[in-house]
């Protein structure tokens, strides 16, 4: 079911943070403000947002996360980031399920082993119901896998390019190293053989 | 109190209860200043030769100061072959004494180096603060790249896992996209 359909086609404006259930203190969202403001400074290019609320039966976080991304404008993005530099972790408390959406710039960097591996640094808090600790934690967890990636992408850009290329050229590659005269794309003669 | 003084007034009181009034070193009520005359004549701070309990005692408790051959603990066992606390004693002290010989010049060597080396820990402390400090404050940044827009997002179709955490007793990789 397509999402604009299940959340609505309207454009929103939000904080970052929005907790929606009500499942975190005053102190508690400072904490989570902090760590979403760690990681902005130390990743210019990159934001965290965090939901909390109840989804709709119809609804999936996917989906959610998905929809979310490509409809909120986040008020207090240093920087004037868009939104295809934004991660956005939602936790539902009455389904107990959490997630995670992120934009295109972070495509290449970021696999959804690497989500699984964020949230599962806060699923002890949150099976405790410490919800602001365990998004501490996917944040911080989040923060150190992206400063990785980055090194990597220093060292060897190609890598991660090779992850975002069309299906297209990825078939041409091989072809294009084994015979760098050959153009990409182009199709090779089958060589005669004789017996 | 004093512990010297303490020791001194234990070991009156034991050999009082031991020898009763036979000690020539106690004191009694009537022969005060014969008993006094006797602890001076023998006290380890006039030089003379110990005769007395209280001698002993003094000479025991006062650092320093030797006992006679004949009073130190087994000497009558050291001449029947047998190996007493005494002599365990002094083994050690050499077997130590000759290790403290061993290590002498690595000693010397440590005494001669320690400032360079306190200044070579300082620098490595330093630097290491520095390093941190500097890793602390490194920004990192992403190489953008074109990716394609799919499933008509406009700026995001990156889809993460989902979790679920309503129990503890289930692991974690089964509750993962159980949703």
């Amino acid at each position: 079911m397509d999402a604009n359909a299940i959340f609505g086609g309207n454009a929103l404006r939000r904080r970052r943070l929005t907790d929606q259930a009500g499942i975190l203190r005053h102190s508690e969202r400072a904490q989570v403000d902090a760590a979403m403001a760690r990681l902005s400074r130390r990743l210019p290019q990159v934001f965290v947002a965090v939901h909390t609320g109840a989804m709709d039966e119809l609804a999936t976080l996917r989906q959610f996360g998905f929809w979310l991304l490509n409809r909120t404008t986040f008020e207090d993005v240093p920087g004037g980031l868009t939104n295809d530099s934004g991660i956005v972790i939602i936790i539902d408390p009455e389904s107990k399920a959490a997630g995670m959406a992120f934009g295109y710039l972070l495509d290449p960097y970021l696999e959804e082993a690497d989500t699984f591996e964020c949230l599962s640094r806060g699923h002890a808090h949150w099976l405790e119901q410490r919800y602001a600790e365990g998004i501490v934690k996917a944040i911080g967890h989040l923060q150190a896998t992206l400063c990785k990636r980055a090194r990597q992408a220093r060292r060897n850009p190609g890598f991660f390019q090779r992850k975002v290329l069309p299906p297209a050229i990825i078939a041409a590659v091989p072809r294009h190293v084994r015979d760098p005269a050959q153009p990409v794309g182009e199709q090779v003669k089958p060589t005669e053989v004789r017996p | 109190m004093n512990p010297r003084l303490a020791g001194i007034a234990a070991a009156l009181l034991v050999a009082g209860v031991v020898s009763g009034a036979e000690s020539p070193g106690l004191p009694k009520w009537n022969e005060g200043g014969r008993a006094n005359n006797q602890v001076a004549a023998g006290s380890p701070l006039t030089g003379h030769e110990p005769r007395t309990t209280v001698d002993l005692a003094v000479a025991a408790t006062t650092p320093g100061e030797e006992l006679p051959e004949k009073f130190r603990g087994g000497g009558a066992d050291t001449a029947r072959g047998g190996t007493t606390e005494f002599g365990k004693k002094t083994k050690t002290a050499e077997k130590k004494s000759s290790i403290l010989e061993k290590l002498r010049p690595y000693s010397e060597m440590a005494v001669r180096f320690r400032i360079p080396a306190a200044v070579a820990a300082g620098l490595l402390a330093a630097g290491w603060l520095a390093g941190t400090c500097l890793r602390r404050r490194v920004r990192y940044r992403l190489p953008v790249m074109d990716v394609e827009p799919r499933l008509g997002g406009d700026y995001a179709a990156g889809v993460g896992a989902v979790i679920s955490f309503a129990s503890a007793t289930v692991s974690l990789a089964s509750q993962r996209d159980q949703l």
